[in-house]
């Protein structure tokens, strides 16, 4: 039986050309090869310390009061579970009475629901057909408008508990999460050096070189043979499969993208090594040293609060040490999570267990939880708290030539939950860094109840340079304020 | 003290995972070191009538231990049948071991024995399941004015009166005026808790001089020292001699339990760590177990 | 009472009354609802979450099979309008359930559903990967390919699967990896030797043995007969590499790797080509096969299925039939285990519980383990003794180990290790509802969860899950002035289930939790729960009083045409990789059917599944 498909032998393999700098595929982690340091004339190289854009969203939602300060404006004393963060309050906006409206479609469950609105702002969401459904998350809206001119247009990593999806593409689809540390380093940095750019001489101009390319390598032909065969068989399908191999198409055309950018990446980062920027990046001191280690990490973490320290460290490290090397700008980290124990964090009461104290710790009116589960529930937000911390202190410390990284960034600090109760109403929510000295800290603003979370998100987003103005429900939500911004924050 | 020594007299007894049970006579040197089975959990510990009574769990046993000498131990079973009744806080009172039996939506119930080893079938400690929240756990204990006070989650506290075989219910109490600790001292006793919370009363049932503290220093440890209340929390120490008037110090390294006896205070932190402190402020690591430690008591022991 | 009324006679929909005609939209269906159903049911009250407005015509029915069948189910049981409202006429009945009947009849039309692109999940790649190259090595670990992301449901569901860039480059590293290992680990001597069928001799130029491997590899990994002019297109890239000066072997490695990144091999492309569209044709011999052996074995087919396709004999109903028993039989079909039957059970949950220590100090790691062993040997137990899909709900053997038999109290079995053991009545054990996997997994850290044991039954046994609970009603509801503090955990749910948002799930879920009181937070039998009897006692709208897990299985037992029914829509629909709805329904009748017939044993069900018209038939689009 011979099958419909048709033969490939008329098209010569290596017709298109598209794949400038095919020979650092061999760079990329997938590839085998260490690349020529060839480069394409005319790449836009990055001018100036651009603003990045950080998500750091840890489990069980927060406790109120004890993260939202009692008074308005200039900050005093911070409530205990920001209290880590006092030396940086000048570098903070603390934002109250941002809530969610979206609502389910009565197929979810109520951390699903949470999950699935936390970066959407989607005013439904639900599941269908064993397919979360929510609109596309803000890290990748983000990313359409800065990712273009970074090697990664956007990184998310954590979920070591295996957590509900917060990303969605602009199809809405789910996307993946690398909870593995080793991985997410390998897939930033492998076939580079670590250096840190030289931001004043790529202010100044001057492109490296264009060098010739050599012969066509061995991956560029595979790359060639894909597509063609691909685009070839795309006819020969019905719709469904046309979608699916359409997705493999973008897949694999991302991919030569990303080694174009790569390509362009080396050259620009070998002349920054003779000359590098101020700042000096390594890799993350506890960073696993292979994968049965990093195995080993990742489970240990919802058992051992000792190395759930170690891997919110070393996450929140990849993540700092992605934005100094301006690998991405666009970075979100998912943190915690709800099966962890914590004894040693917790040192009140008789239970250890995250899950366990939200729910004894929250109830529909506040005075009638536990108050020493939530106390213990207090504890772990503020202990959270010191790892974001730490990534602020490391950010403010990291010199892009007369800016520091923090300066650099806006780095937003919440919850998928605005308590452990699965509330949707005051979520917690900072941002910390000058977003390229547009932000100003040190500020607590309160904004009527319930206000959209997406208002935030048109904020960040127009700092990134999005002018559209809208985001998520920022306008169709029931609760819809301040025309879908938040005044006074920038 | 070398261990194949009997111990005698006032000694600290720590108690934990593993069928932990060991001793010191200054808290800085722990001896008489014996565990038992992986899995075995011991949370309670008591000396009183020159005998330390130890209980926890193993698998769906209820056990207790209990020595003179701190050599020889006896093992004994508190349930009647596996997997049935949750055994909770020792304490002796009328010249007895107690041991409250807590189980969800039951009457509190109490196991007594004069020596550890043979003990009373279990008695209800009150009338009726009243001002006790149906989950709501029994947790510390104290003794004094001729009454007894135990505290609970939920802001459960229960008294019993001079002459009352039973104990009542303060009732009403709110959620976030939880106990998580209480003693008894200078006529009256003082409990803490959440936030810095310390409060005082003198029957057990009309409680004041409330007062709070910083947020998020929540009180695990109120103990008497003999001259002052000193209430250990995490990040400050509050301390008062009538439990009105109060001062706060910041604190370092503090315990998530503590018990006071020769001068000096012992604290104990997870995992296994264990600390001393002459002031309840300022805190040192003498040891660190490979079991957590769960439970500490001081007192005398094999008095002839 | 008659319990029987109460069962649903079976869960398809009433068969069309004969020679009557289906009456349309208006009388059949909104004149009825809006006279009955409408003051609960639109779309501002939307009890119990069900809005029957946004059924408008015939048309938007069709998007709403799971409602109108919910609502023909709870009609026919009298369930709905309830007690208190008023009652439902027999002939507005009749004709309301003619109308749902008639809207979703397919019986004229047979409908495979539609046809849906697939992408080969994590650990069908993983096995697909080894098996094709032969190696024993675990690509998709060592290139960190994640599990999939699929919401409530197998990980084989297509819709929730996503070919994103990044597992994208994934895909490309684990070829590498896997390539690596197959050329360069002496482990790998043996599976290189089969791979490399020609090697260039005096009679055989290099470029010729090249294209001789492909032509043998090709269509194993492409799972299909090649064209000569693809095993030429592949070989290209090994002719160069040779020409290059690369040795044999490196040749070989350039052709294959582009194979393993190819979306013939990480996709499960169905040819439609020559169809015409709306039509609807049986599935080639190849693509049987395929979807045969990703369904049993979760990876490619093997050289004796590949062989019954290219021959015909897979077009034959013995020779299919063969097929099905034979991989049924063999040991890759644990693959049907541990991805269907282990996930609908909701096995991998146990992973995830916790009993608190201070609880529960016996639960150990060793005894979470064994509870799970022993759920997944009792499944195994199943499909190699191929007995009746009747034993998951009573049986009087399960299978232990010393420690798993300490803990529930029964006779161990002779050694230390796992063993089946006969059960007697006073073990109360047997079937799922006995087991600790189930019963831990559905508890809280420190009590049990009555309402999640519920939910698990409605929804892994009888296939109805309940609502999820309203987005605030996460913690009970608070306390008002006339309601006393609750004494018990039983007391204080029936206040909260008293809500009137509350009540109408947990009227339905609860007692079934309530029955397996008997069993503590760890699965064990306790003799009382602190002095307190034990309430294990229950009451199901329309099924009436019960008590104890006994009590249960009976309700259970009568349920049985429900769960059957169930069983049989869930591994048709791990099969198809989708939701079913009403066009599957004459195929779950047929399944059914020929359960009753086999003592419903466990290869009645995959056969049926796999002879079954959706799994052979596709529609071009």
């Amino acid at each position: 039986m011979k099958t419909p498909f048709p033969s490939t032998s008329e098209v010569p393999v290596s017709r298109r050309s598209f794949l400038r700098g095919a020979g650092v595929l061999a760079a990329l982690p997938f590839l085998e090869t260490v690349a020529p340091s060839v480069v394409r004339a005319g790449s836009r190289v990055p001018l100036k310390p651009p603003v990045r854009f950080g998500i750091y969203t840890v489990t069980g939602g927060t406790v109120s009061e004890s993260w939202v300060p009692q008074e308005l404006g200039n900050l005093g004393k911070l409530p205990s579970i920001l209290r880590t963060l006092e030396p940086h309050k000048e570098d903070l906006v603390i934002l109250s009475n941002l809530s969610q409206s979206g609502q389910g479609d009565g197929r979810i469950n109520a951390h699903e629901h949470c999950a699935y609105v936390h970066l959407s702002c989607a005013d439904t969401v639900g599941k269908l057909n064993g397919k979360p459904m929510a609109s596309q998350s803000v890290d990748e809206r983000a990313a359409e408008i800065v990712g273009a001119q970074s090697l990664i247009p956007a990184v998310r990593m954590g979920y070591s508990g295996g957590e509900t999806s917060f990303f969605f593409d602009r199809q809405g689809r789910s996307l993946g999460v690398e909870r593995n540390p080793r991985m997410a380093f390998e897939r930033m940095f492998k076939g580079r050096q670590l250096v840190a750019p030289n931001w004043s001489r790529r202010l100044a101009g001057g492109s490296p070189e264009a060098q010739p390319l050599g012969s066509k390598a061995y991956d560029a032909q595979v790359v060639d043979l894909l597509l063609d065969d691909a685009r070839r068989l795309q006819k020969q399908l019905g719709r469904s499969d046309q979608g699916k191999l359409n997705e493999y198409l973008e897949s694999v055309f991302s991919i030569e993208q990303r080694v174009r950018r790569l390509h362009e990446r080396i050259a620009i980062e070998a002349v920054d090594l003779k000359d590098p920027g101020p700042s000096n990046p390594h890799a993350p001191s506890n960073l696993p040293t292979d994968n049965a280690a990093q195995d080993q990490m990742v489970r240990a973490v919802s058992r051992n609060p000792a190395i759930h320290g170690d891997y919110l460290r070393v996450m929140t490290d990849l993540m700092v040490l992605a934005f100094q090397t301006d690998t991405t700008r666009v970075c979100s980290l998912g943190l915690g999570t709800d099966e962890a124990l914590f004894p040693g964090v917790v040192t009140v009461g008789y239970e250890h267990h995250a899950h366990t104290l939200e729910h004894h710790g929250n109830a529909a009116r506040v005075e009638d939880a536990d108050p020493v589960a939530r106390e213990g529930c207090r504890q772990i937000h503020a202990w959270y708290s010191q790892f974001f911390t730490d990534a602020v202190a490391k950010m403010r410390a990291i010199d892009e030539g007369g800016s520091s990284l923090l300066d650099n960034t806006v780095l937003l600090y919440t919850s998928y939950m605005a308590d452990g109760g699965h509330g949707t109403k005051n979520y917690p929510a900072l941002l910390a860094g000058g977003a390229g000295g547009k932000l100003k800290g040190g500020r607590h603003i309160a904004y009527q109840k319930e206000t959209p979370f997406a208002n935030l998100y048109v904020e960040v987003l127009d700092l990134l340079g999005d002018r559209s103005g809208e985001f998520g429900n920022s306008k169709t939500s029931k609760k819809a304020a301040y025309e879908g911004r938040l005044p006074g924050l920038v | 003290m070398p261990e194949e020594v009997p111990l005698t007299g006032a000694v600290f007894a720590a108690a934990g995972e593993n069928g932990l049970r060991v001793f010191s006579v200054d808290g800085v040197r722990w001896t008489h070191q014996q565990l038992d089975r992986e899995g075995m959990l011991l949370n309670h510990a008591c000396i009183d009538g020159g005998r330390c009574l130890v209980v926890g769990k193993f698998g769906g046993d209820s056990v207790a231990w209990s020595t003179t000498d701190g050599i020889s131990w006896t093992q004994n079973k508190l349930n009647t049948q596996a997997y049935a009744g949750k055994f909770g806080p020792v304490f002796s009172a009328d010249g007895q071991f107690q041991v409250i039996a807590n189980d969800d939506g039951a009457i509190p119930g109490v196991r007594t024995s004069p020596d550890g080893t043979v003990w009373a079938p279990r008695k209800p400690l009150m009338a009726e399941r009243k001002g006790l929240k149906h989950d709501a756990g029994l947790r510390r204990f104290a003794r004094g004015n001729n009454r007894l006070v135990i505290i609970g989650d939920y802001g459960a506290r229960l008294v019993r009166q001079p002459d009352r075989a039973l104990f009542e219910a303060v009732l009403g109490v709110p959620a976030k005026e939880t106990l998580v600790d209480i003693a008894f001292g200078n006529g009256v006793f003082v409990g803490g808790g959440m936030h810095g919370l310390r409060m005082r009363s003198e029957d057990g049932f009309t409680w004041t001089d409330i007062v709070n503290g910083e947020e998020g220093e929540h009180i695990n440890a109120m103990i008497w020292d003999g001259r002052q209340f000193v209430g250990i929390g995490q990040g400050a120490t509050y301390r008062s001699v009538d439990g009105k008037a109060w001062t706060r110090e910041p604190n370092e390294n503090a315990p998530t339990n503590a018990v006071f006896g020769a001068g000096i205070f012992v604290g104990i932190l997870w995992p296994g760590k264990q600390l001393i402190s002459k002031d309840g402020i300022h805190w040192s690591q003498v040891h660190e177990f490979p079991q957590h430690v769960l439970a500490l008591a001081y007192g005398s022991l094999h008095k002839s | 009472m008659n319990l029987a009324r109460f069962i649903y006679a079976s869960l398809s929909l009433l068969p069309v009354v004969a020679g009557a005609v289906v009456p349309e939209f208006q009388e059949g269906f909104r004149t009825i609802v809006e006279r009955y159903c409408l003051e609960c049911h639109d779309e501002k009250k939307q009890k119990g979450g069900v809005d029957l407005s946004v059924v408008t015509n015939g048309e938007t029915a069709l998007d709403r099979y799971h409602l109108l069948r919910k609502v023909a189910e709870q009609v026919r049981s009298g369930e709905m309008p309830p007690e208190d409202e008023q009652a439902l006429k027999p002939e507005d009945k009749q004709t309301l359930l003619h109308w749902i009947a008639g809207t979703f009849d397919t019986s004229k039309s047979p409908h495979p559903g539609p046809p849906l692109a697939r992408q080969l999940t994590r650990a069908e790649y993983n096995a697909t990967l080894r098996d094709l190259l032969r190696i024993n090595f675990d690509a998709a670990s060592q290139a960190g390919i994640p599990e999939e992301n699929v919401v409530g449901g197998y990980s084989n569901r297509a819709g929730g699967l996503v070919l994103e860039p990044v597992l994208m480059e994934k895909f490309f590293t684990a070829a590498d990896l896997a390539l690596d290992y197959l050329f360069g680990d002496k482990a790998a001597a043996g599976p290189l030797k089969t791979l490399l069928v020609v090697r260039p001799d005096d009679s055989t130029q290099p470029d010729s043995a090249l294209r001789k491997v492909l032509s043998v590899f090709l269509p194993r990994a492409f799972r299909r007969p090649v064209a000569d002019e693809e095993v030429n297109a592949f070989a290209r890239l090994g002719v160069s590499a040779l020409t290059n000066g690369d040795a044999f072997e490196e040749a070989v490695r350039k052709a294959i790797k582009p194979v393993l990144v190819s979306p013939h091999f990480l996709l499960r492309l169905e040819s439609t080509a020559s169809a015409t569209p709306g039509t609807v044709a049986r599935v080639s011999n190849a693509e049987l096969a395929v979807r045969l052996s990703y369904f049993l074995w979760a990876t490619m087919p093997d050289e004796e299925l590949f062989i019954a396709a290219n021959n015909g004999t897979l077009s034959e109903p013995e020779g299919f039939e063969r097929q099905v028993r034979r991989m049924l039989a063999h040991q890759k079909a644990e693959a049907l285990n541990r991805y269907f039957l282990e996930r609908w059970l909701q096995l991998p949950s146990i992973q995830k519980a916790l009993p608190s220590q201070n609880a529960f100090p016996s639960y150990t790691r060793s005894l979470r383990d064994a509870m799970e062993r022993e759920t997944r040997m009792f499944c195994e137990h199943l499909r190699k003794e191929d007995r009746s899909i009747l034993e998951f709900i009573e049986a009087d053997y399960t299978f232990v180990n010393a420690e798993l038999s300490k803990h529930y109290r029964i006779i161990p079995p002779s050694g230390k290790d796992f063993a089946k053991v006969n059960l007697r009545p006073e073990d109360h054990r047997g079937g799922l509802l006995g087991m600790g996997s189930i019963l831990t997994m559905t508890s809280h850290t420190d009590r049990t969860k009555p309402t999640a044991r519920g939910k698990w039954i409605l929804e892994v046994l009888l296939g109805t899950p309940p609502p999820p609970p309203p987005p605030n009603a996460g913690t009970f509801a608070p306390k008002s002035k006339d309601k006393i503090e609750p004494k018990s955990f039983r007391e204080k749910l029936a206040q909260h289930a008293s809500n009137a948002s509350c009540v109408g799930c947990h009227r339905r879920v609860d007692p079934l939790g309530f029955a397996l009181e008997d069993f503590d937070a760890v699965g064990t039998w306790r003799a009382d729960a602190g002095g307190q009897t034990v309430d294990n006692a229950g009451t199901l709208p329309g099924i009436g009083d019960f008590k104890g897990v006994e009590g249960l299985r009976r309700i259970l037992q009568q349920k049985q045409p429900v769960i059957i029914r169930n069983i049989a829509a869930q591994t048709l629909s791990y099969a198809l990789g989708r939701d079913l709805s009403y066009y599957d329904e004459p195929a779950l009748d047929e399944i059914v059917t020929a359960l009753a017939q086999n003592e419903h044993r466990f290869s009645s069900l995959i056969l049926g599944v796999a002879k079954s018209y959706p799994f052979q038939n596709r529609k071009a689009e």
